[in-house]
């Protein structure tokens, strides 16, 4: 493993260069997904950027031992969900959170129309946070992996009917709490 | 606020909603720094590798070392000065052996050997002396005349003899064996002399009488 922090600094190649190519791979394809895993617990851009460099660091170290590389992303989300979690709970004094911005595609045109759309995302997560830490783990990753079930189950190591029916408690929970 | 914006909140609009919070990317910088991080991290187990190893097997290694090193000094040749190797290649106890002699070889001159200043330090001829050269220890083993090896002891056959006493010996030696000079006397020293000399009874010694020189003519100067 050591040769993956030689390549990534453009050093020598150890004889663990595949394991650290299919390291490399991994990080490159699951980058994106720990970010948002801990954004939607921490909701801060920097925060969670640390966190998931964190679970990251913790994945690199026990990479070798991982017997089925095919369930990387299931051990990297459950990992970068418990690290976000810790960190929730031991950063309890910070109150900026960081204003969800909504993506480009948002079509309000006019600042009240901002306006409007972030009031929305800070009532959607304040229902959020309410939710149980089951319901809120599977609403994330419904809403991350675009409510592919199927993924979400896998991901979480659990049955898809289980992932189907939290889910649909979730939505339940959070509509009583936004309407 | 104006909870009636979300009142008509379905299924569809509660997942968009969420989806569109969730959609945040990370900074372009986020992977390198994992890179980067990652990198630092595996620095580390190379040195506690490195030292457990040690630990392991640098006791071993050391005693290993140790060995080797009083190994090496215990078989290293203690440096002997030339001047020690040199008295140290000549026998100090060794003994000349005189050439064997016979009557015809009291004829012939004896073979040409080096100029002898005394019978304890052979030197180089006369003329010779003031260009002497002084040879490195293996020049000097090879320039010896009569040097011979036995046994890897070196010992010199050429006699430290001075000509003439090697002349005389050799006419002694030949004379023995010729019997012409009987030597049993001197090995007898307490006997009798070997020949009886007549007792001298009236030893008459008549008084030695001097004549006065007479002055010769013309002689200069005259005792007064």
């Amino acid at each position: 493993m050591h040769g993956f922090a030689d390549s990534l600094t453009g050093g020598l190649v150890s004889a663990d260069d595949e394991l650290d190519r299919e390291f490399e791979a991994r990080l490159t394809e699951s980058s994106t997904l720990a970010f948002r895993v801990a954004y939607g617990v921490l909701r801060h851009r920097q925060d969670a950027e640390d966190v998931a460099q964190e679970a990251f660091v913790k994945a690199y170290r026990n990479f070798r031992k991982l017997r089925d590389r095919n369930r990387f992303r299931a051990w990297l989300v459950r990992l970068t969900w418990r690290l976000a979690i810790d960190r929730q709970r031991a950063d309890r004094r910070r109150h900026a959170r960081d204003r969800v911005q909504y993506a480009a595609q948002d079509s309000s045109p006019t600042v009240d129309g901002q306006m409007v759309a972030t009031e929305r995302a800070a009532q959607l997560w304040q229902a959020i946070d309410t939710l149980p830490e089951k319901l809120r783990v599977v609403v994330i990753l419904a809403g991350i992996e675009e409510y592919d079930l199927r993924e979400v189950a896998r991901l979480l190591d659990l049955p898809e009917g289980t992932v189907k029916s939290r889910l649909f408690l979730a939505r339940q929970r959070l509509k009583e709490q936004l309407q | 606020m104006n909870k009636q914006r979300l009142g008509d909140m379905t299924d569809e609009v509660l997942g968009r909603d969420i989806a569109r919070a969730l959609a945040v990317d990370p900074s372009p910088e986020f992977p390198a720094r994992v890179r980067t991080r990652v990198a630092e991290e595996a620095a580390p187990p190379v040195w506690r590798i490195s030292w457990r190893m040690l630990c392991f097997a640098g006791g071993p290694i050391l005693a290993a070392a140790i060995l080797a090193a009083a190994y090496v000094v215990r078989s290293r040749p203690v440096d002997v000065p030339v001047v020690s190797s040199v008295l140290a290649a000549r026998p100090i106890e060794g003994t000349a052996s005189v050439p064997s002699v016979t009557p015809e070889s009291l004829h012939t001159e004896p073979p040409e050997s080096p100029y002898v200043e005394s019978a304890f330090r052979r030197t180089m001829s006369g003329p010779a002396k003031a260009e002497r050269h002084v040879p490195s220890l293996a020049e000097a083993r090879r320039q010896v005349p009569g040097r011979a090896e036995t046994g890897g002891r070196v010992l010199d056959q050429a006699p430290l003899l001075d000509p003439r006493e090697m002349r005389a010996l050799r006419s002694l030696i030949a004379g023995v064996r010729s019997n012409r000079v009987d030597l049993t006397p001197l090995l007898q020293p307490a006997g009798p002399a070997p020949m009886e000399l007549p007792p001298v009874d009236d030893l008459v010694i008549a008084p030695i009488a001097i004549e006065p020189l007479a002055p010769q003519h013309g002689a200069q100067g005259e005792r007064q």
